[in-house]
Parts: structure tokens; C-alpha cells; sequence
């Protein structure tokens, strides 16, 4: 009996763990995009990406807080705070945890007195 | 035989799958939208948590509202509190999840929170310390008798003033529009308040001797820091995890404070000089964490000042020409005060 429980055991948390890694990227990466892409992302000043769609990766994971600027000509810039959220089931080991959006999405617009571009088709306007 | 084996494989398999099942249901991640308030948009970057903290407030509440109705005369009365945290619980789980449909900014959330506790304290603290005012030796000793019904009074007044100060702190949130920082640093500065406070009664007079003393500063230091880190806000416009380790810096560095004194001297039992120790090293704990977290506010490094600031700049002239009802008219204008409003 026990060593069925034992193997069983194992599998359930082997598979769990395929499951979570086979959902998206490692944690503390998020997808940026953009519609239209090719924008140009800064967060806290720095320039992490040149063209969107990209990925950027918190690094340590300490702060809570990233100020985000997306800059892309011809249209008006975003400039806002992301804030880590609190979520359930983060992983395997943690109930709960702070994490950043593994995804932003983001609908740039044009400035005061153009004409906004058409959007994208299968996407919200706005955030 | 073979059947109940069958059955407990397929229960361990289903606990091991539950955490993968749960992380992939829909509905656990967050919709994949970011948002800052204003603009049309719509923040919800709290609700996690609005969700956590009303289900600890619902079991809080709940299980005091239990304690405050058990009858001493009945012992099966007790089971009250146990029950009162369940309901709590799920009564705290389903406010947010049925009523929460705009905005949940996590400062907001988070000063909710703060609202919660710093109203449990002061409900619970405050009839405490005066019960406890004529006493003279530790809680229930001879000198400091403390009948059932003044603590189940107590655990009244707790539950009721935490729904009513985390219900204002909801409808003041949005207006204050705090960063999940400065709504952090409130509640965490009530905490280190009651620290200081506390250990400040106890320089005076022993807790054994007058514990009404040292819960009074207790609570009037919480509710000064509190009402400090508010007024302070600016100050604390910082990364939600400098509070954080500001809070472990204020335990670990009380609880070094303490190990400090009786390392010097291990028979030292002197109670001011203790809460002396106690209090110089929480102090030098938040000094520490505070200058030693400070490269946690990266997303200040390219924010413009958000205060309004306004100055007697070098006085400047400048052409003017307005069209006002259809007629045109030229002057000088001279600017004096210049700001950013």
C-alpha cells in the first residue's frame, strides 16, 4: 500500500509541476505588447525594450512597484505605476504570493485632434 | 480490499493535482490589463488582496462577535467562536467577490486594511486600558481581577469600531488616492507606534505592576503614528517592501535590543532599562532598513514630482494678446509665482 501512495504522491507532483511550467514563462517575466507594436518600453527610466511585443524579467523580485513609459511616435505616451497584485495558487510551494502580471496589454492612442488608428481586431480598446 | 486501494490512489492523485488544477483554473490569473486610475481605465491590481484581507477581516469579526456572545453559564456557548469565524470568513469572501465591480487600487485596498486594524486595536484597547487603570498586578491575579463580560465587551466594541474605521478608510481611500506604499507605511506605522508606546509605558512602571500604563501608551502611540504616517504621506511615498523590511527591522531589531542587554548583563532584570534596550534597538532596526532599502525606489528615478510646489521664481515679462468677445487686446503680462499645481 505505501509504496502505491508513495508513487502516486510523486506523480501527482510531478505533474503538477509540468503543468505549471508548461503554462507560460518563468515567474517574473511579463509580455509586453502593444497594438500597434513596435513601441518602445522604460521602466523606471531605463529603456528594456526597443520594440514591443518583449518580454522583461523583474529580476530580483524585491520591489513592488515599476513605473512603465511606452513611447512610440505618432501616438500618445502611457505613462503609469504597475503594482504587484497579490494572487492565489502562484505556484506549487506558494498559497499565496506577490507577483507582477505575467501579460500587459496595451492599445496606443493618437494624440488630441488625430485620428486614433483602427483597432486591432479580437482586442478591447484601452488597457 | 482491491477497491479501497483504488479509492485512496485516486484521492492522492487528486491532491496532487489540485495545486496544478487550481493555478490553471480560469478566473485565478489575473486578467492580463493594466491599469492606472483615470483616463477611462479601470485598476483592479488590489482586488487579490481586497479578497484576502475582507475574508481575515470577516474571520476576525466574526470570531469576536462569537466571544462576545458566549454565556458563561453554558459552556457549549463557546463553540460560538469557532462558528463566527467561519461565517465571517465566508461572508468576508463573498463582499467582494459579489459587490467589487470598479476600481480596486491596492493603496486603496491596503489603507482599507490598515483602517481594519487600527479600529480592532483601539476597540479592543481602549475599554482594555480602562478596565485595567485601577489595577495594580498582572491581568487576572488578585489584584487585577477581570470578570468574562468586560473582555466579551471588549471583543464587541473591537469587531464593531474595525467594520466602521475600515468601511471610512474605504470611502476615504480613493480621495487620499495613497500608493500601496504610503497605505502601508499607515498601518505599519500604527504598528511601530504600539511598539514604542508600549515599551515607553514600561520604562515608567512594570506591566506587572500597572498594566493599564503600558497598553495605554500602547494605543495612543499606535493611533499617533497612524495619524503621523497620514499627515507624513509624502515621506512615505516609497516601495511597498521598505515598509516591509522596516517591520522586520523594528521586530529584529527589538528582539536584538533585548539579547543585547541580557548579554551584558544576564541577571539584569531592571524592566527600564530592558524596555530601554528594547526600544534603542527597534529604533536602529528601522534606521537600518530604512537607508539600507532605499534602492528599492526605482520607480521614483524617472517620475516628475507630484507634489504641488509653488515659488517666487526671478520675476519675467512676457508680450500678451487676447481676443475677448471680439475684441483684441495687448498687454504685459508679469509673472511673479510660478508652481506646478
Amino acid at each position: 500500500m505505501r509504496p502505491h501512495l508513495a508513487v502516486a504522491a510523486a506523480a501527482g507532483v510531478l505533474l503538477s509541476s509540468a503543468c505549471a511550467t508548461a503554462m507560460g514563462l518563468p515567474e517574473g517575466t511579463t509580455v509586453i505588447s502593444t497594438t500597434p507594436s513596435g513601441a518602445k518600453v522604460l521602466i523606471n527610466g531605463t529603456e528594456v525594450c526597443s520594440t514591443t511585443p518583449c518580454n522583461w524579467n523583474e529580476g530580483d523580485g524585491l520591489a513592488q512597484r515599476y513605473h512603465l513609459q511606452v513611447r512610440k511616435e505618432g501616438y500618445r505616451e502611457i505613462d503609469f505605476y504597475l503594482d504587484k497584485e497579490l494572487r492565489f495558487f502562484s505556484g506549487f510551494f506558494s498559497v499565496v504570493a506577490f507577483r507582477m502580471p505575467r501579460q500587459v496589454l496595451l492599445t496606443l492612442e493618437a494624440p488630441d485632434g488625430g485620428t486614433p488608428p483602427p483597432p486591432a481586431p479580437g482586442k478591447a480598446p484601452g488597457l | 480490499m482491491l477497491r479501497k486501494r483504488m479509492k485512496a490512489l485516486a484521492l492522492v492523485v487528486a491532491l496532487g493535482l489540485w495545486p496544478a488544477g487550481a493555478a490553471g483554473a480560469p478566473g485565478v490569473d489575473p486578467a492580463p490589463v493594466r491599469a492606472t486610475s483615470g483616463g477611462g481605465w479601470v485598476d483592479r491590481s488590489g482586488f487579490g488582496e481586497l479578497v484576502y484581507r475582507s475574508m481575515l477581516e470577516g474571520y476576525l469579526v466574526g470570531s469576536f462577535t462569537g466571544f462576545a456572545l458566549v454565556d458563561a453559564s453554558d459552556p457549549s456557548s463557546t463553540l460560538r467562536i469557532g462558528l463566527g469565524g467561519v461565517i465571517g470568513t465566508a461572508v468576508g469572501l463573498a463582499v467582494p467577490l459579489l459587490l467589487s465591480r470598479g476600481e480596486a487600487r491596492s493603496g486603496d485596498v491596503v489603507l482599507m486594511g490598515a483602517g481594519h486594524g487600527i479600529g480592532m486595536l483601539n476597540g479592543f484597547f481602549v475599554p482594555l486600558t480602562i478596565q485595567l487603570l485601577p489595577c495594580s498586578g498582572v491581568l487576572g491575579s488578585p489584584a487585577c481581577p477581570f470578570p468574562l463580560d468586560q473582555s466579551r465587551l471588549d471583543a464587541a466594541l473591537s469587531a464593531g469600531l474595525s467594520l466602521a474605521a475600515g468601511g471610512l478608510a474605504a470611502y476615504f481611500g480613493p480621495r487620499l488616492n495613497l500608493s500601496p506604499g504610503q497605505a502601508e507605511a499607515v498601518g505599519s506605522a500604527a504598528l511601530w507606534g504600539g511598539v514604542a508606546g508600549f515599551f515607553l509605558g514600561t520604562t515608567f512602571v512594570a506591566y506587572g505592576d500597572r498594566p493599564g500604563v503600558a497598553l495605554g501608551t500602547m494605543v495612543g502611540l499606535a493611533d499617533a503614528g497612524f495619524l503621523a504616517a497620514l499627515y507624513f504621506r509624502d515621506f512615505f511615498d516609497m516601495d511597498r517592501a521598505r515598509i516591509w523590511f522596516m517591520d522586520l527591522g523594528v521586530g529584529l531589531g527589538a528582539g536584538a535590543g533585548l539579547a543585547l542587554a541580557l548579554f551584558i548583563s544576564p541577571s539584569f532584570v531592571n524592566h527600564t532599562g530592558l524596555s530601554l534596550a528594547i526600544l534603542g534597538g527597534a529604533a536602529a532596526g528601522w534606521a537600518v532598513s530604512y537607508f539600507a532599502t532605499s534602492g528599492l525606489d526605482g520607480f521614483k528615478s524617472s517620475a516628475p514630482p507630484e507634489k504641488a510646489t509653488a515659488h517666487f521664481g526671478s520675476p519675467s515679462i512676457r508680450p500678451l494678446a487676447s481676443l475677448a468677445r471680439g475684441e483684441r487686446a495687448v498687454g504685459v503680462q508679469i509673472d511673479v509665482l510660478q508652481g506646478r499645481f
